[in-house]
């Protein structure tokens, strides 16, 4: 079967249905010529997220005045009833201008598609999200997948949590409350950069505040893989 | 309803970031990027009752800047050179760097972006960097999914051969 670069795109894209995602990686693992192409699109995402970063230059005086609205870059995030891990003044800041893209006004609703939802005040993930973060074994994940998990492991509040690296853009940290994954931590990815590869990272305040709600150590494949039996409870 | 005029003000600051990188991806530098963010959030704000319920805030956003760049090139009577035929660039594409690995140089690939036809421009900006679906991209720019998806893998092709290029 022969694979067009409309069909390789739209599959990095994650915009295949189920049958023909199987498609595309059945000729994947076929073909190394195909997988060397995915790199190169994958690595031509990459050049473009390099090239236009978030700006976060200051904002210009008059857009400002037009927002009436000097603490753009501070996101309030209303206090949750359960408790959580304290997070530093940083780490706020991190997740604020992580954020600050991705929020939508209160009375909105969430895209099937967007990667977080807001309910009640409180951001959780989206559908696309939580299917990756319910089902995908970091010991056993498509290297090209779009969401990567990082770490599982259980939290001193006993919720399961999971590290996440979105679309090589974003890294999070998430925990599993009451049938949800409840979004704890997120700050850009870390990008770690060769000569010719670049692969997305957990942010280093990510794995910050994952340590410090940890219980013991991270899970590895066995425990990751129970943990997911269990759904996460 | 809609959210009220303060919230939509809120949105739109969370938003800024984002939208200013919309805008550097679309214009050729960074003054006339945050001109055309102003420009947008005017317009926003004249008519916070075009965001219909249960729209999304950034998608709307993203749609009245999209409005006001195509606005401001027809005023710069550039239309003839921005809006290239679909077929130019396509060329481009062909297999002779397919052995090479893409150089990550994010000048060659902002050169790349610069030199694409401007409805490349914006499948990419919307697509590959702001991550909207391919329906909300395609609904955004008022144009089928099978336009959207040639546009975005002639543009892909065209900046993958600049960037795997020949140093």
């Amino acid at each position: 079967m022969t694979i067009g670069d409309e069909r390789l795109g739209a599959y990095l894209d994650g915009e295949l249905g189920a049958d023909e995602r199987a498609a595309v990686e059945a000729a994947l693992a076929a073909d190394a010529g195909l997988r060397a192409r995915l790199e190169r699109l994958q690595g031509v995402r990459a050049a473009l997220h390099n090239a236009f970063p978030l700006v976060d230059d200051p904002v210009p005086e008059k857009l400002l005045a037009l927002l009436e609205e000097p603490e753009t870059n501070v996101v309030a995030f209303p206090a949750r009833a359960a408790p959580r891990p304290a997070l530093s003044g940083l780490q706020w800041a991190a997740l604020a201008a992580a954020f600050a893209g991705a929020l939508f006004i209160g009375r909105m609703t969430a895209p099937e598609s967007g990667p977080f939802i807001l309910r009640g005040g409180e951001l959780y993930a989206g559908p696309r999200l939580e299917r990756v973060l319910t089902t995908q074994l970091a010991s056993a994940q498509n290297p090209n997948a779009a969401t990567r998990i990082g770490l599982t492991f259980r939290a001193r509040d006993g919720a399961f949590c999971r590290t996440f690296v979105l679309d090589g853009a974003l890294s999070g940290l998430a925990c599993r409350e009451a049938g949800a994954w409840a979004l704890r931590m997120t700050a850009p990815a870390a990008q770690r950069t060769g000569e010719f590869v670049q692969a997305a990272a957990e942010a280093p305040a990510v794995l910050e505040a994952a340590s410090a709600i940890i219980e013991g150590e991270p899970f590895d494949a066995a425990g990751e893989a129970e943990a997911k039996r269990v759904g996460w409870r | 309803m809609q959210g009220s005029d303060a919230a939509v003000r809120r949105g739109i600051a969370e938003l800024l970031p984002r939208l200013r990188r919309f805008a550097r991806a679309l214009t050729r530098n960074a003054d006339e990027a945050d001109d055309l963010v102003q420009t947008a959030v005017e317009r926003a704000l004249r008519r916070p009752d075009s965001l219909s319920e249960g729209a999304r805030l950034d998608w709307w956003m993203f749609r009245i800047m999209k409005n006001a760049w195509i606005d401001e090139l027809r005023a710069r009577n550039v239309r003839g050179r921005h809006f290239a035929p679909e077929e130019a660039g396509a060329a481009v594409a062909a297999d002779g760097a397919a052995a090479m690995a893409v150089r990550l140089d994010a000048r060659a690939a902002a050169a790349a972006m610069m030199e694409l036809p401007d409805e490349q421009r914006l499948a990419v900006s919307l697509v590959l960097i702001e991550g909207f679906s391919y329906k909300e991209a395609a609904d955004l720019l008022d144009i089928p999914m099978g336009t959207l998806t040639s546009r975005l893998a002639r543009a892909r092709a065209a900046i993958e051969a600049r960037l795997g290029g020949a140093p």
